[in-house]
């Protein structure tokens, strides 16, 4: 088991990435806390888990306030007593040029986004940084943080700014032994992921999906994998880099 | 195991990181060809994997030193050979066929720092320039040209290239090892490209500095190994092992979705 005995906050862990994710931490021996804006999401995925003979909890979360991570944080340490992993995933799509993307749309997509791994980092950290045993942060971007993809404005300028944000992490929390990364997934088959094949016209998206060399999208479980090396040992000398899992999108 | 049953050849395999993947590789459960441009490195990387065998699941029958020429392994079989002569790396991919039918993974780890007068450009004889693009750039390519020709044929397959950080940003005073590294970066994404219609994953680990027998003649230099944990933000100098589970993840189906990508193993060293 490659987390054997660890504690995971796992921020939009009701669906999706976050999901998928929880369930290959809990089967690798880590204690989970599903943080979601949607509970009945983040609670069904914690009584599968438990049920399954994992160790989950969960808590309705809006990553974008402080009031709201600081209590999850409180509520995981309650029950678990420490944090090994932080997996900022939460987030949301957003369409539009910049013309096309109104202000409030702008707004949320960054709260959420980069508040949200901000908010959620401001609060574990010190737990981690207090325990002395060292932990992982892994931040999600995208390749839209990469290369530029059209209709997507808001949310590239949202992922590009986790790749800054976490090279800065990286940089400032290697001193306490805490390795911060991020990966970057291209399009694949979450509930977001479909949203935004859904959105697509056909066009767009037989254009969208000839840029993967590897002609196919990801699935979530491709995803969750690159998490789980970030999160274990297998990364112990990475820190600060971004995994880009997009089936050669952004290569060539 | 994350690598059952899987047959891999590893270049360079006789020392530091390379010995580190087989190593690794073989715990996981693939069945290795190893090749080196010296015998006596493949020998002492043999005895350290029997012995983590033989701990790990117990295996009693190691390699032989008699017999197959000169080592003859259950777990594995091995080529003396140098990778930028195309005879030589041919016969590794040779020894994957004749001995396991296949090959599923091949890393391109075997690569030299140029001698401590390739160091900057102006006072870099060619000859030495050229040995450093001979072995890390021409010796990728030979290496995966002949293994590709395999896995057109198979209709699948991996390769991992051991570029380094200093393909990505360079290492100071070190110009000839920069630009062949920069090459192995450039040759990756290509080989991404151009082979993923046929189901062949192709990428690169960017180690930043990690100690072994090829950078120890700078690490044992005191200020310079202080200068150089100064220059990573994780503190320390990294190790085959930091190198060895990264290669496991790219060469195994859980990186599945991952092609042309440069995995940076650095201690944070780019990011300064």
């Amino acid at each position: 088991m490659r987390l054997k005995d660890k504690v995971a906050i796992i921020t939009g862990g009701g669906s999706g990435f976050g999901e998928v994710t929880a369930r290959i931490f809990a089967h690798e021996g880590a204690a989970v806390m599903l943080a979601d804006i949607n509970g009945t999401a983040a609670a069904a995925v914690a009584e599968s888990i438990n049920n399954a003979g994992g160790h989950a909890i969960w808590a309705k979360t809006d990553v974008s306030s402080a009031s709201s991570v600081e209590a999850m944080v409180q509520a995981t340490l309650s029950s678990f007593e420490r944090v090994d992993i932080l997996f900022n995933n939460a987030g949301i799509e957003s369409f539009g040029t910049v013309i096309e993307s109104d202000e409030a749309t702008w707004d949320r997509t960054f709260a959420v986004h980069v508040r949200g791994a901000y908010l959620c980092s401001k609060y574990v950290l010190p737990a981690i940084i207090e325990s002395g045993r060292g932990g992982v942060v892994i931040n999600v971007s995208s390749v839209a943080g990469l290369v530029g993809l059209q209709h997507m404005s808001a949310y590239s300028a949202a992922k590009g700014a986790i790749i800054s944000l976490t090279r800065a992490m990286a940089a400032d929390f290697a001193q306490y032994g805490i390795r911060v990364n991020c990966i970057a997934p291209g399009t694949s088959m979450t509930p977001l992921g479909q949203r935004l094949i859904e959105n697509d016209t056909p066009e767009r998206l037989a254009q969208r999906l000839s840029r993967y060399p590897l002609g196919r999208f990801g699935q979530p479980e491709e995803i969750a994998r690159s998490v789980l090396f970030l999160a274990s040992d297998d990364s112990s000398y990475a820190t600060g880099m971004c995994l880009v899992v997009d089936g050669g999108l952004t290569a060539v | 195991m994350r690598l059952a049953n899987k047959i891999a050849l590893v270049t360079g395999a006789g020392s530091g990181i390379g010995r580190g993947i087989a190593h690794r590789f073989a715990i996981e459960g693939a069945l290795l060809v190893l090749s080196d441009i010296a015998e006596g490195g493949l020998r002492e990387t043999a005895a350290l994997i029997d012995e983590a065998l033989a701990a790990h699941a117990g295996q009693a029958e190691g390699t032989d030193p008699t017999t197959d020429g000169f080592l003859w392994s259950p777990w594995g079989s091995f080529v003396v050979g140098d990778v930028s002569v195309r005879e030589d790396a041919e016969r590794m991919v040779e020894a994957a066929i004749t001995r396991w039918g296949r090959l599923d993974i091949v890393v391109n780890n075997a690569g030299i720092t140029g001698s401590r007068q390739a160091t900057l450009a102006h006072t870099t004889p060619d000859e030495e320039w050229e040995r450093v693009m001979e072995v890390n750039v021409n010796g990728v390519f030979r290496v995966a040209s002949a293994a590709i020709r395999r896995m057109l044929e198979q209709g699948s397959g991996t390769i991992v290239n051991i570029a380094s950080a200093a393909g990505l940003v360079p290492f100071p005073a070190r110009a000839a090892y920069n630009a062949s590294k920069g090459a192995v970066v450039s040759f990756t994404r290509a080989l991404a490209l151009d082979y993923a219609p046929n189901h062949i994953r192709v990428n690169a680990i960017c180690p930043g500095m990690v100690e072994t027998a090829m950078t120890r003649w700078r690490l044992d230099i005191p200020e310079l190994r202080q200068q150089i944990i100064d220059m990573t933000p994780w503190g320390r100098i990294g190790r085959p092992e930091d190198i060895a589970s990264a290669a496991v993840y790219l060469a195994s189906d859980e990186a599945d979705f991952v092609t042309g990508h440069m995995l940076v193993i650095d201690g944070g060293w780019i990011i300064k």
